[in-house]
């Protein structure tokens, strides 16, 4: 059993980080240089967010780290910044798993929402701190906001198609005083 | 999970460390990255550099099957584009006809005169490999770098018009900042009435128009081409056309056609000749040299022609 819950692990990393890739190749695709639409969601903050929430294990920090610093780099944000407030929200997710694990789905949303939010505005409070370049409030807020809608279709899609449930608080953490 | 149950109260505290050791790390790449700017936009293009263009062999692929698409939607309006082409086809032949008589014209003009107009602009042509991939930049990267001599701030133009400048350079690669970009700022004259201006853009399809002194003697539909002012850009390069927004701003409407960046050119540019003696233009040179020194002095002129040659 214990073999099997392994494999399945291992399984549910190598598809997260081929997925991640996926995404960040798609996005330098040379398809769309001059028509400048309006900005899509954060495909790999929100699967990383969804799956903190259903399968820690899936998404050990290590991997979050690497998409998330090979995006900074190739994708033309300011190196570390995001990845380091993406981290911080999946992990402040992540040690309330419990309490958010048995609550419907609307609260975890909106748990989620929170987090999403709060990381857009504070890269937009960092860089404003350090003087640097941003996009405008209206496209970074977009951006957030679609992220945030698009999260129950990831949900949806990992639980179906994945077979992901959200892990009972018992088993997972027993240490927890 | 056998595995989280293992890591309880005494895995905890280190896991909580490592986390600490690592949002150190960043933060202070993030300083880095602000305070020495250059350097981690070097680190940043030689990753890139790395790593792009080994995705080339699946790219490429890619994009033409996305671009084949796009193609294919544009079927559905086949017989409204045969229309409009005929139409427009019509409108070319008359432009032709007067082209090629002010061309000819021209010639002979420009050889009445003797006349060099702009330095011989040599380019080279590169494809590019991919965009930014963030809506918030203008950018795309080309494949190639300064192993062909491509160096930081030249032009790069489509067929047709300016397109922006390389802003990063990397070995095999080449990042080029499209006018379109929220950084992007070029010197451009608008042409009837040779206005200076500042063309700034703004992260959408139509760049601002700023700076301008007169804005009555500007109307939509005038000829935008760079200036050359600062050295930045070689003058006289196509940018666009004149547009008013519906704020009643100043645009510029790019000739390049940004929606198919395939090919561009970069263009080289050297930098120019600046006049730095003050003397000798007015009169001879003081004090006036003996009868008997001219001739020696045009042999030197001479040798110093050869040596040019």
């Amino acid at each position: 059993m214990a073999e099997d819950e392994q494999s399945r692990i291992w399984g549910f990393r190598a598809l997260y980080v081929l997925f991640g890739l996926g995404v960040i190749f798609y996005r330098l695709l040379p398809l769309e240089t001059g028509s400048p639409g309006l900005p899509g969601p954060d495909f790999i903050l929100c699967v990383t967010m969804a799956w903190v929430l259903r399968q820690p294990a899936a998404v050990p920090v290590g991997l979050i780290l690497f998409l998330m610093l090979l995006g900074d780099f190739l994708l033309q944000r300011p190196p570390g910044l995001w990845a380091a407030l993406a981290i911080a929200a999946t992990e402040y997710l992540r040690n309330r798993r419990a309490g958010i694990a048995e609550t419907p789905f609307l609260f975890e949303w909106g748990m989620v929402a929170g987090a999403i939010l709060a990381v857009v505005l504070s890269q937009r409070l960092i860089l404003w701190v350090l003087l640097a370049d941003q996009p405008s409030l209206g496209l970074s807020l977009m951006e957030g906001l679609a992220t945030i809608v698009i999260y129950p279709v990831v949900v949806i899609v990992s639980k179906f198609a994945l077979g992901m449930d959200k892990l009972p608080v018992v088993e997972s953490e027993p240490g927890r005083p | 999970m056998a595995r989280e149950r293992t890591e309880s109260s005494h895995i905890r505290p280190v896991r909580r460390l490592l986390l600490a050791v690592l949002f150190l790390c960043l933060a202070v790449l993030v300083l880095i990255w602000r305070i020495d700017n250059p350097r981690v936009e070097r680190l940043r293009s030689a990753i890139t550099d790395r790593i792009v263009p080994n995705l080339e062999w699946v790219m490429a692929p890619v994009t033409a099957f996305g671009r084949m698409v796009d193609d294919f939607q544009s079927y559905t309006r086949l017989y409204q584009q045969n229309e409009e082409l005929r139409r427009e086809l019509q409108q070319m032949r008359s432009w032709r006809e007067a082209a090629l008589q002010l061309e000819q014209e021209n010639a002979r003009l420009l050889d009445l005169n003797r006349v060099q107009l702009d330095p011989e602009l040599t380019y080279v042509t590169g494809l590019v490999l991919t965009d930014s991939g963030s809506p918030f930049r203008r950018s795309v990267l080309l494949n190639v770098g300064a192993r062909d001599g491509i160096l930081d701030g030249w032009a790069t133009m489509d067929g047709l018009g300016v397109v922006g400048r390389i802003s990063g350079v990397g070995e095999n690669t080449a990042r080029v900042v499209l006018l379109t970009d929220a950084a992007s700022r070029i010197p451009v004259t608008v042409m009837p009435s040779s206005q200076q201006a500042l063309l700034m853009g703004d992260n959408t399809g139509l760049p601002l128009l700023e700076f301008l002194e007169d804005i009555e003697d500007v109307s939509p539909g005038d000829r935008i081409v760079t200036s050359g002012d600062g050295g930045v850009f070689p003058a006289g390069l196509l940018v666009g056309h004149v547009v008013v927004d519906r704020d009643g701003r100043l645009r510029a409407r790019p000739s390049a056609d940004f929606s198919r960046l395939n090919f561009l050119r970069v263009m080289r540019s050297h930098p120019g000749t600046s006049l730095s003696d003050p003397g000798g233009l007015i009169g001879p040179p003081w004090p006036l040299v003996p009868a008997a020194e001219p001739p020696a002095q045009s042999e030197t002129e001479e040798e110093d022609e050869t040596a040019d040659g």
